[in-house]
This record gives C-alpha cells, structure tokens and sequence, in this order.
C-alpha cells in the first residue's frame, strides 16, 4: 500500500478509475479527504484495473473502492481489520454485484443498514419538550462518552472529539437532561440524523422518542437516518414519528485480519 | 447542436431517474431528487455518449443541479 501525499494525486487517481465498467463507494467530500491526507492516514493500492483506498483509522482500517466491474478482487493487501460499506437501491445491480463478490473474497456480513426518511409537512406543529437543548461545548466528553458507550467503534461511523466539537459548535447535537444524545447534521439538501442513544439506565422511558420529535421540529423540510435492519428499538422510534424506509439500503463488511 | 445535446441528456437521464421531470426541475440535487448514486451513473453515461472526461473533483452539487448545468459541464469539459 503507498500513501496518498496531497489531494490531486487522489482525484488523478480516482478520476482514472472511474465512469462506465466500474462500481464505487467512494464518496468522501473534498475537506474530509484533505483532512485524513494531512493526517498521514490515506493509502492506495491498486489491483488489475480497480483502486482501493484505504483510510487507516484506530486499531482498523475504512476501505473505499472503485472497482472493476469484470474482475475478481484480491484483498490480500489488506494488514489489518477492514470495514466497509455500499449503499444501493433494488435498482443498483452493479452495487449489489460487487458487494456479493467482496463477500467471496474475504470479507463478512455484519449487517444491514435501511434508510428512512421523514418529510416534513408544512402542518407539523408538534409542542417541543423542555427536557432537551442544544449541548454546550463544556459537554463535549459527556457527548462522546455516551456516543462511545452505544456504537460500534468499527461501524458506529463515530466521530472523532474534534469533530464533534465541530457538531456542537454548528449547534447539531441535542441533549435530553434525562440522558441522551441527538447527532445530526445540515445538509445540502436534508438534515442527516447520524446518532440517537440514551443513557443505559434510563432506557425504556421515551426520552429517544422525545429527542426525536424535538429534532422533527426543527427539520425544515426533509430528514433522513440510516438504520440497522432488525434493531427494533431503533426502528420502531422512527416509525412511530413518522419516518418510512425509501428503499435505500447499505451493506456493512468487514475483512477480519489476526 | 446544443438541442441534440439537450435531447441526448434528457434521454440519460430519464432512463437512469424515469421520475424526475428533468425539463422542468432546477434544484435536482437540493430538492433530493437526485442523489450521489445517481450522479455517478449519470457521469459514467455522460463519458460515453459525448466522449468526455469528467473527474471525481467535479462531482459537485452544483454541476448537476439541472439539465442546464450538466450540459454547461459537458461544454466546459469539450473545450478543454
């Protein structure tokens, strides 16, 4: 594996492996991909005509590809646990190819994920609870604790503290004083909620369901979520306040190395 | 020439979203009636049928927002 040095030898290197005859799930943003270039932490290998980077993260590795529709891959230049992701549509035949033959060549199934979404109609006047507010910068470790404490570090696409702090600061993380966190993020064109927990000995009381409807509330026109397929906890929350699977799925791998 | 560019867009892109009134919408990406898996199918027809070279770092919201966009994109990229 080489490292990526600076970002035009990253667009050379995905724009020559790119367009008809070839599937990707690299979709990293311009500022990101600067970010982990800076860091030291983006790699490439190339193998027959696909590309893989390899953004190396604490103890595993994030794998992104652009590759052959007509080869087989070989991953054996992977040296340590890798995970992975592609989204698709029932549509997308392509993506749901390549993520079968990965899992022909060494890499598991750890789940499904299902996007749901929910549409804000100009009627929604839902009362907000007083029990959550905007978390502050003073919490941020408090944030991050629970966060840590709910998802997978490999899988949970967790945030690092820094940008967090950015999320706190872009007013994008609700607390419930009861115990929970909201994480989402402004887009372009929806707000993405990424992260719902609450604390473990405060389940069961409806504090997700209250953080959720307060998030709802401010969502200007359309919010979208992922979801692991078949944690009901999760997936009832969002029913019950108005989110509907949009057919949108993503397959979550991992290679596991030692 | 710039109508049969126009007619050739619109059939790519109809075919990939047959949905989406592409003649009429102008905030395609804003309004999320195209989204990221899309635009690289979109790209890789592009590539083909006007034998362009289009590059990851122009996969911005913005060249793709409407019809009118892609094409600018499209001549941008015959000029170079």
């Amino acid at each position: 594996m080489k490292r990526i040095t600076d970002i035009s030898e990253l667009n050379r290197l995905t724009s020559s492996h790119f367009g008809k005859g070839y599937v990707t799930n690299y979709f990293i943003s311009k500022d990101n991909a600067e970010k982990y270039i800076a860091d030291g932490k983006m790699y490439f290998e190339t193998v027959g005509k696909s590309l893989f980077i390899i953004r190396r993260r604490d103890g595993f590795s994030t794998l992104y590809y652009c590759m052959s529709c007509d080869e087989v891959p070989d991953f054996g230049f992977l040296d340590e646990t890798t995970v992975t992701e592609t989204a698709f549509r029932p549509k997308d035949e392509a993506l749901i190819n390549a993520d079968r033959l990965m899992c022909d060549c060494g890499f598991e199934r750890e789940f499904f994920r299902k996007r749901m979404v929910f549409a804000k109609a100009d009627t929604d006047n839902a009362e907000l609870s007083t029990k959550v507010r905007y978390a502050d910068i003073s919490e941020l470790e408090f944030v991050y604790s629970l966060l840590e404490n709910s998802f997978s570090h490999m899988t949970g696409c967790l945030p690092t503290l820094d940008e967090l702090s950015e999320n706190i600061k872009n007013s994008e993380i609700l607390l419930h004083e009861e115990g929970g966190v909201l994480h989402y993020v402004h887009g372009r064109a929806s707000f993405e909620l990424r992260h719902l927990c609450v604390d473990e000995k405060m389940r069961g009381h409806g504090i997700a369901g209250e953080l959720v409807r307060y998030y709802n509330g401010i969502v200007p026109k359309k919010s979208l979520v992922w979801v692991r397929e078949g944690y009901l906890p999760a997936e009832k929350t969002y029913e019950n306040n108005g989110y509907t699977a949009d057919g949108m799925k993503s397959s979550v791998l991992i290679y596991k190395k030692g | 020439m710039k109508n049969e560019n126009k007619e050739k867009l619109l059939e790519i892109l109809t075919d990939i979203c047959p949905d989406v009134d592409f003649e009429n919408e102008e905030e395609l990406i804003d309004d999320g009636l195209i989204e990221s898996l899309d635009i690289v199918a979109i790209v890789s027809e592009i590539m083909v049928e006007f034998d362009v070279e289009i590059n990851v770092d122009d996969l911005l919201p913005e060249n793709f927002n409407s019809v009118d966009a892609i094409l600018e994109l499209i001549e941008s990229k015959r000029d170079q």
